[in-house]
């Protein structure tokens, strides 16, 4: 069964910098114009986009989530986590794009259940490139299940 | 000098003439005139013909001053051939038949014959060869000077007592040369009988003023009215031998410790003849000693020295200074007061009974403790114990040395290692938070840069153009500066363990990185099978990526080869060649290129940040190898970096 998905893909950026969240956000258009980039600022934020808490009343289940690891208030960590440890949550890819390189932060986000662990390229073409096939990958190739909780 | 004991019958031994006046009153009764006035008379010419002794009578011949100077033989007898050895004498002169005969005989005869005093003497003529024993008076009227001789040779006997003289003499001259012992002997009555320089030396008396002195003088006064000499004789005679030490008195009246050996003479018989002394100065040894302590003093170190009950017999002026004593104060005192440890509870270790058990002990090593000094404070000292034996016994020497300054030194010395440490340690940390955070606003500068050239690249002017080209490769090349500092500072930092790596798979992944590079230069690289070596994989990667990019990017003509090698260096080493047919580098380069920041090219004929080549040294050199260049220009270069290999095979 190949990619059968129709209509948009809706993508959650965790991520505190506005520069990353803009080359994101074209990169992806660059990639693949029906993907819909949502962005929350902090850990936060995340979870309350997740929960559709408040404001978010009205959030989409994101097909798929980009966490950065070093944000405020709360961190990526605490973020990947929480999904993880959430039921209706866990099964959202969930990909690190952090610029650590530490050994512990690969080895918690693993443990932790993070699907991958990317690190933000230097050059403006490598990322591009890693959006790029991010979206092949994860966005396009992978087969996930169908959740009921989607709209 | 010596004043010498003098027998008592030492005037017949002298060697010159003596003579002795018989008084009248002696003179034999042959000596009367009347019979001598029949000295002509046959009878008693038949006896003087028929005795034994040499006899003949002689004319004094005087010169113009009356000094006798010759004498002529008037008549002899039959004896007097044998007993002179003089042949045909009658009228001749002395001088004629000896001419070197003593003057002393012609002054006695003389006399005699001036005088009219008979003389008996003993007297030795040296060109006759005798002794002879002589008794010459005046016979005729005195003017006519003519004297009667009646004598006999004694060189037989006198030849005997040379020798024994000899012998005395010797021995006298023996005893008289030892001036370091006092050396007399006693008779039984405890009287000086002999004395030798020594003696007068040490207590200070002359020979004549001490024979047949009692020798209890000597002793002090306290010694003297508990009858200590006549015990000390008694002792000597019961065990033939008796040595002490005490106190001793000189003429002076100063006292002073001496050495004395007493021992018993007996003759063949056994009967006690008397004693003989033997004595010492020992504080002459004071003397020493206190000059040895003088020696002492001058020395920086603290110096004790200690006997095997742990007390200290010997302190210089530096041992009081440090420890905070006075003068003589540590004297006695038990080492444990100023080195609680590291002293006392070795003493065992020497075994300070015997020389041998001393001496054969290695000298203690350095040892720090804690020294304390008089008001209880402590500091650290460094001691060092090593035996000493000597005549008074055995004991152990400690050098103390004050090391709180040194110690202080190195404390400091080591803080300050610590520091740098830090501070390094910091320091790599720094470099390593500062270019990654650097990395991340860079990134935005480099990405966004990029996006506006490709976005707007002719849709604003060629100026604009321009300047968005120059901002997009001045971050670019702030990317990779950054990034390979990121490297080089990660060589420390973020390095692994050493461990066994083959090099061969190494040098396949940086091919691998490199691969872009490779294929875009058209370069052939080639290798040889390369070994294990212990390494930091990750390391020894990008060492190879590094060189070879090197290689490939350092070349103006055509395809560049690099081939990568590696022989053994040593019987655990491997040195590996890394050799292209680049450019080269000149020989005073050699050094520099490995330089952080070190460029020898122009940006714009060579691209590079100036840091691979020292991340390549820190690699090489946290492997506790090393790295070098050979080249020529034009002729390529050859890198070499030496690895330890791992002992596995490849």
């Amino acid at each position: 069964m190949s990619s059968a998905r129709s209509g948009p893909i809706d993508v959650l950026l965790v991520e505190d910098s506005p520069g990353d969240v803009r080359l994101t956000r074209e990169a992806f258009r660059d990639a693949n114009p029906a993907v819909n980039v949502h962005v929350a600022s902090d850990g936060v934020e995340a979870m309350s986009f997740l929960r559709r808490e408040g404001a978010n009343a009205d959030a989409p289940r994101p097909d798929f989530i980009l966490l950065d690891l070093n944000l405020p208030r709360m961190d990526g960590r605490e973020v990947l986590a929480l999904i993880k440890d959430d039921v209706s949550l866990r099964t959202i890819p969930t990909v690190i794009l952090t610029t650590s390189e530490a050994d512990t932060d690969i080895l918690n986000s693993y443990a932790l259940h993070a699907n991958a662990y990317l690190r933000k390229p230097v050059t403006l073409e490598a990322f591009e490139a890693l959006v790029r096939s991010i979206n092949d990958f994860w966005l396009t190739r992978v087969t996930l299940p169908q959740h009921s909780g989607s709209r | 000098m010596a004043r010498r004991p003098r027998p008592a019958d030492d005037v017949s031994l002298t060697p010159g003439p003596t003579t002795r006046t018989v008084p009248q009153a002696e003179l034999p009764e042959v000596m009367s005139d009347a019979l001598r006035r029949e000295l002509s008379d046959e009878k008693y010419r038949t006896l003087f013909n028929s005795i034994d002794e040499g006899f003949c009578t002689i004319e004094m011949l005087f010169d113009d001053d009356d000094k006798p100077v010759d004498y002529r033989f008037l008549e002899i007898n039959p004896s007097f051939e044998r007993q002179s050895g003089i042949e045909d004498a009658v009228g001749k002169r002395m001088l004629e038949i000896a001419p070197q005969h003593e003057v002393s005989w012609f002054q006695i005869y003389g006399g005699v014959a001036l005088t009219g005093e008979s003389v008996r003497f003993e007297n030795f003529a040296a060109q006759l060869d005798r002794w002879f024993d002589v008794y010459a008076f005046r016979v005729g009227k005195p003017d006519a000077r003519t004297v009667s001789v009646l004598f006999t040779d004694i060189t037989e006997r006198k030849g005997a007592t040379k020798a024994l003289r000899e012998s005395e003499e010797s021995y006298r001259l023996l005893l008289d040369g030892i001036e370091d012992y006092a050396i007399f002997m006693i008779d039984t009555q405890g009287r000086v009988v002999t004395w030798n320089s020594g003696a007068e030396r040490i207590k200070g008396y002359r020979a004549d003023e001490i024979i047949g002195q009692n020798f209890s003088r000597f002793f002090p006064p306290g010694e003297v009215k508990r009858g200590r000499p006549e015990e000390v004789l008694r002792l000597t005679a019961e065990h033939g031998r008796h040595e002490e030490q005490g106190m001793r008195v000189r003429k002076d009246g100063t006292q002073f410790l001496a050495s004395v050996t007493f021992s018993a003479l007996r003759d063949a018989a056994g009967t006690l003849r008397g004693f003989s002394e033997f004595s010492h100065d020992l504080s002459d040894r004071e003397e020493v000693r206190a000059n040895y302590r003088k020696l002492l003093d001058t020395s920086l170190d603290a110096m004790v020295v200690v006997d095997n009950n742990g007390a200290i017999v010997l302190a210089n002026g530096q041992a009081e200074t440090r420890f905070g004593y006075d003068t003589g104060e540590l004297l006695g005192r038990q080492v444990t007061t100023i080195v609680p440890d590291g002293v006392a509870d070795r003493l065992p270790e020497y075994d300070l009974a015997s020389p041998a058990g001393a001496i054969g002990q290695p000298p203690g090593a350095d040892t720090e403790v804690i020294g304390r000094r008089k008001d209880g404070t402590e500091f650290p000292i460094e001691i060092m114990l090593s035996p000493l034996a000597i005549a008074e016994g055995i004991f152990l020497t400690a050098v103390v040395r004050d090391v709180s300054v040194r110690k202080a030194a190195q404390e400091n010395l080591r803080q300050k290692i610590d520091e740098l440490a830090r501070s390094n340690v910091e320091l790599g940390h720094f470099a390593y938070i500062a270019s990654h955070d650097l990395q991340e606003p860079l990134r935005m500068v480099a990405s966004y840069t990029q996006l506006l050239s490709r976005r707007y690249k002719g849709k604003l002017d060629a100026e604009a153009d321009e300047f968005i080209a120059f901002a997009v490769d001045g971050a670019s090349r702030m990317q990779r500066l950054i990034e390979d500092l990121l490297i080089f500072s990660r060589v420390g930092t973020a390095g692994t363990d050493l461990v066994d790596t083959s090099s061969d798979v190494a040098l396949e992944q940086a091919l691998q990185n490199l691969q872009a590079a490779i294929q875009d230069s058209g370069a052939v690289v080639t290798h040889d099978s390369l070994p294990r070596v212990t390494a930091d994989g990750t390391q020894l990667v990008q060492l190879f990526q590094n060189l070879i990019s090197n290689a490939i990017k350092y070349q103006d003509r055509g395809t560049p080869t690099v081939h990568v090698s590696a022989a053994r260096q040593g019987a655990t080493n491997w040195s590996f060649a890394v050799k292209d047919n680049g450019l080269g580098i000149e020989g005073k380069y050699f050094e520099r290129i490995f330089g952080m920041f070190q460029r020898l090219h122009k940006r714009d004929d060579f691209s590079g940040t100036g840091i691979g080549l020292a991340i390549c040294k820190k690699i090489v050199e946290r492997h506790g190898g090393s790295i070098s260049v050979e080249s020529e220009p034009g002729q390529g270069s050859t890198f070499s970096f030496v690895l330890a290999g791992s002992g596995m095979t490849a």
